[in-house]
């Protein structure tokens, strides 16, 4: 099986991997959403979380891998375990890789929701319901490359379980609900279709790669790639170290996060931004406000400052700026103009 | 040098260059199908594609490739394609057998793409999935699988036009672009068996390709031609490197020599170039395109100390083939020496090479590219880089009613149902009732609909200036041209919608429609006179033609204005502003790139809607004493160039 590239190999793309981190720590700031140039290791990167991600407490025997300190009534595999404990009994914990499940192109709906296993069907006549990719990406996430060309009914299912967090199966008489909470991670070229804006929405932060120019890098780029494919346990050795640092950054921001104080100064610039930006709805001011607490977490800070807030305030607002007929420059240059016109920089 | 004369057709030893490149391109191919990905290949069904698709046979039969090579037919399904439950077999066992598509076949082996530049979008991008993973993920039918399948793809391109050419996903992944187009049967040796390779050097290659190194200056003069030559894309790189690493262990070496470096730039890089190296614009226009590769093998000129740039008839070919003649010997040694020098003579002299494999038609094209100055124009042939806007989508069936004008899809309902029929007729006996005999239990689950075709369609609109200002001149024969191309739009059943500017608004006379009827009324009731609110009309139309070409249309844009704005965006009156505010609109509006035309119906051609229609990046067509047949057939013209 060939191997992930090593996200901590992944040469510049600053914005990107900082998006992807934050998305890791924190699963409620709602996804990335990754758009630019073909070839600058979208893929790649997001595919790489995988290696980074802390493994999970969950259920042993839960096919949905649920959190065994979740609330009873969500998951119905759970449920059932349950009523056969005694009282005060726990249901049995198991350490779990955190899923990143890939949506290939051409997934058919059944797949993607999950269905009757067909085989049971065929052998036995019985109905046993096989789980989808949507389960499979409960409590993890859910990556989808070329999301822009992804069809529409399948856009429409998703961003009503992204929503819900609940997967609900209806077939053959049997009707299945089971938990589905997971992040949504996408990519694509933008020059091949627009997002639709109720998809973009759901996206907490949105990035754009650009190739890099710099001929260092580039050369840099190319030479990683080749000793990748020459020698991948080699270059996975010399790279896990790496690796390691940026998951243990996660693993202590996760353990931070409760501890993140946003004072209502702060609170107060977070919806002012959201308001001179004219953002729609609360998800900006909210999300916003989440990626910042998820960054000073990243960075070990026990305070949410003016910087987080800059640094963050591109990638949670951009993709929800309505188009300003009047003004031409791209939306992250208007979140930045607007940052610097709310909260100039005080000269040092 | 010693031949300056300027040939009208490319010389007979040009042509065996680039036949003999396309020969290396397929034991390329061969030796690592993975890694370069494939081959654009741009020849018109013919003697001269069919011979060199026999070579790419013989050559893969030496390389212990399974034959025959697999085609992937124009329209494949997804379930073809990708693969899916195998009905049949699941019926008969039991059991739940999955059946693999095209791309999951084609594990080690050479995928060969008929009418390339006629996939649409949804297909190249399964077929560029299955190229960067290296397998094939299914996620249809109840079935869960992930496929190895590393091969490359033989990308038949028979595009005429520019604008015809096979999707951008594709082309960016494979190594090799070639085009077979300027050679004529006559032009092909007798035979290509002196050109075959040995087997055994074959397979050698192919097992020893991955241990070839590459030397930290080697990888710098690579990225530093590929600037030079502004190619901005990672993966050419990577392409050129793996190129040249199949070419070193062709030669049975361990690390990238130079001229390894250059002839895999000269094949993967050259004809990628979006500009000459020297960042002057070249300035060879009575030099007709396809005339630059001529006969010297050798130029010891170094492009870059020359000013003006070298015309092309002096860019010598390339050295393309395995079979090096005796130049290649005298290269050899000025490699040798170069390589002493610093990484920038190595890099200079790549460059060289690069600069002259640039394919004859790029290359006239690179220069009609110097000479347009905004990126965005449509004039000229800026066609040729536009990347395709189309849309489609893969046709096939999805679950649903057929409500709606939606079409039940017969057959993929049957077979949703056929499946579940043992688990309904327990559920029947269960329930105590009788089974119909012979009877396939349907449920309203099983039903597909078909998806519709989404054919690119155009939608052309017309934007009309019915202000006072315009309606005095022309507005009675605009109305006559609309008419008219409304009638050939109808022809193409293509879609057309009419949106007319008086006064202080911009109304949408006519909604997107195929109908010639409403399109005449709407337009015979055209009121005129009042001021000109061009800012409105601008922002207004290009918000319709985005909503339409999320819809799967291609817009296209034809405003008929004297272009003299007099009501501002606000509604005031007032030039100044108003100029100001459709410049505005006009800039804004020109990022959606939408195909647009101009006609100026002033008398006399004016500057102001000349700088609109250049920040829309509209083609500007000043038409003063037309009529409306003029104005159509310039309409036409137009939106075909464009």
């Amino acid at each position: 099986m060939a191997r992930n590239y090593p996200f901590s190999a992944i040469v510049g793309q600053e914005d990107m991997k900082l998006a992807i981190l934050i998305a890791a720590l924190d699963s409620s700031v709602g996804g990335v959403l990754v758009m630019g140039d073909r070839g600058t290791g979208k893929s790649t990167a997001v595919r790489a979380l995988a290696a980074l991600l802390p493994e999970m407490n969950s259920v042993q025997d839960c096919v949905y891998a649920c959190d065994p300190n979740a609330a009873s009534g969500t998951c119905p595999v759970c449920d059932a375990m349950r009523v056969k404990l005694k009282i005060g009994g726990k249901l049995k914990a198991v350490k779990k890789p955190v899923p990143v499940v890939d949506m290939p192109l051409g997934a058919t709906e059944d797949r993607v929701i999950g269905s009757l296993d067909i085989e049971k069907a065929l052998s036995s006549g019985e109905k046993a319901y096989e789980p989808g990719l949507l389960a499979k990406a409960h409590r993890g996430f859910l990556y989808i490359d070329e999301v822009n060309l992804l069809e529409d009914h399948l856009v429409d299912l998703l961003i009503d379980v992204a929503a819900s967090g609940v997967n609900v199966v209806e077939r053959e008489g049997l009707s299945i609900r089971h938990p589905a909470k997971f992040v949504l991670v996408g990519s694509g070229n933008p020059e091949e279709g627009e997002l639709r804006p109720q998809l973009l929405d759901r996206f907490g932060l949105a990035v754009e790669v650009k190739t890099p120019q710099d001929p260092k890098s580039r050369v840099e780029i190319i030479k990683r790639r080749d000793e990748f494919e020459r020698n991948q346990e080699k270059f996975m050795a010399i790279w896990e170290k790496e690796d390691e640092v940026i998951r243990q950054q996660i693993q202590a921001g996760k353990k931070k996060l409760s501890s993140v104080k946003v004072d209502d100064a702060m609170l107060e610039k977070v919806t002012q931004l959201c308001s001179h930006l004219g953002t729609d709805g609360l998800r900006g001011e909210l999300t916003l406000l989440r990626a910042t607490r998820a960054y000073a977490a990243l960075c070990g800070k026990s305070h949410v400052t003016i910087e987080h807030l800059r640094k963050i305030a591109v990638p949670a607002l951009q993709h929800r700026l309505r188009r300003n007929p009047l003004d031409d420059s791209s939306s992250a240059v208007r979140v930045r103009r607007a940052l610097e016109e709310l909260f100039p920089e005080t000269s040092k | 040098m010693e031949t300056q004369e300027q040939t009208q057709e490319i010389s007979k030893s040009a042509k065996l260059e680039t036949w003999l490149r396309a020969l290396q391109v397929a034991q390329l191919l061969v030796i690592n199908p993975h890694g370069l990905g494939g081959v654009i290949l741009r020849a018109r069904s013919g003697p001269v594609r069919d011979r060199w698709l026999a070579y790419l046979n013989t050559v893969a039969q030496l390389g212990g490739m399974r034959l025959p090579l697999r085609k992937m037919p124009l329209g494949i399904s997804d379930e073809d394609l990708i693969g899916g439950i195998d009905l049949d077999q699941t019926l008969r066992t039991g059991k739940a057998i999955l059946r693999q598509g095209l791309l999951a076949q084609c594990d080690q082996q050479l995928l060969i793409i008929p009418m390339a530049e006629r996939v649409e979008v949804g297909a190249a991008a399964k077929v560029v999935s299955a190229l960067d993973n290296g397998f094939i993920a299914i996620e249809r039918d109840g079935q869960s699988k992930r496929i190895d399948s590393r091969f490359s793809v033989v990308a038949l391109d028979e595009g005429i036009e520019d604008d015809e050419q096979p999707n951008e996903k594709i082309r960016q992944r494979t190594a090799f672009l070639l085009n077979l187009d300027i050679i004529g049967w006559r032009d092909l040796p007798e035979t290509d068996d002196d050109f075959l390779p040995d087997a055994e050097s074959l397979q050698y290659a192919s097992e020893h390709f991955s241990n070839v190194s590459i030397s930290e200056d080697s990888l710098s003069a690579l990225v530093g031609v590929a600037e030079q030559l502004g190619i901005a894309s990672i993966r050419a790189l990577n392409l050129a490197l793996n190129t040249a690493k199949c070419l070193a262990a062709f030669d049975r070496e361990d690390e990238v020599s130079s001229i390894h470096l250059q002839r895999a730039i000269a094949l993967v890089l050259s004809p990628r170039a979006t500009r000459m190296p020297q960042s002057a614009p070249p300035e060879e226009e009575e030099i007709p395109p396809e005339s630059e590769q001529d006969e010297q093998n050798e130029s010891e000129q170094d492009p870059l100390d020359q000013e003006p740039p070298p015309p092309p008839p002096e860019i010598p070919p390339p050295d393309p083939t395995k079979d090096q003649n005796q130049n290649e010997d005298d290269r050899e040694d000025e490699e040798q020496e170069s390589d002493a020098q610093n990484p920038q003579a190595l890099e200079d002299e790549i460059l060289e090479a690069a600069q002259a494999a640039i394919p004859a038609d790029l290359l006239a094209r690179l220069a009609d590219l110097a000479d347009l100055k905004t990126p965005k124009g449509m004039g000229g042939k800026t066609g040729a880089i536009k990347v395709g806007r189309v849309r489609g989508r893969p046709l096939g069936n999805m679950p649903g009613m057929p409500e709606g004008g939606k079409t039940l899809s017969i057959i993929d309902t049957l077979r949703a149902a056929v499946p579940w029929q043992a688990v309904r007729r327990a559920e029947i006996k269960a329930a105590g009732k009788l089974i119909p005999a012979g009877k396939i239990l349907i449920r309203k689950e099983d039903f597909r609909i078909k998806r519709y075709q989404e054919r690119t369609q155009t939608l052309t609109m017309f934007i009309v200036d019915a202000s006072g200002s315009s309606a005095m001149h022309r507005l009675a024969e605009a109305k006559g041209a609309v008419e008219l191309l409304l009638a050939e739009c109808y022809v193409r059943r293509d879609q057309v919608a009419v949106m007319s500017f008086r006064g202080s608004v911009a109304e949408l006379v006519l909604a997107p429609t195929r109908s010639l009827v409403k399109a005449k009324r709407a337009l015979s009731g055209l009121p005129g006179g009042g001021g000109t609110p061009l800012s409105r009309a601008i922002d207004e139309s290009f918000e319709i033609a985005s909503t339409s070409m999320r819809k799967g249309l291609t817009p296209a844009l034809v405003f008929l204005t004297d272009g003299r704005a007099n009501i501002a965006k606000d509604g005031s009156p007032g030039r100044p502003k108003a100029m100001e505010d459709a410049q505005q609109s006009a800039r804004a509006a020109s990022h959606y790139s939408f195909k647009s035309l101009w006609i100026d119906t002033s008398p006399q051609a004016r500057d102001e809607g000349k700088a609109i229609a250049a920040l829309l990046g509209s083609m500007y067509l000043p038409l003063p004493n037309a009529g409306a047949n003029e104005v159509s057939q310039a309409i036409m013209q137009g939106l075909k160039k464009a």
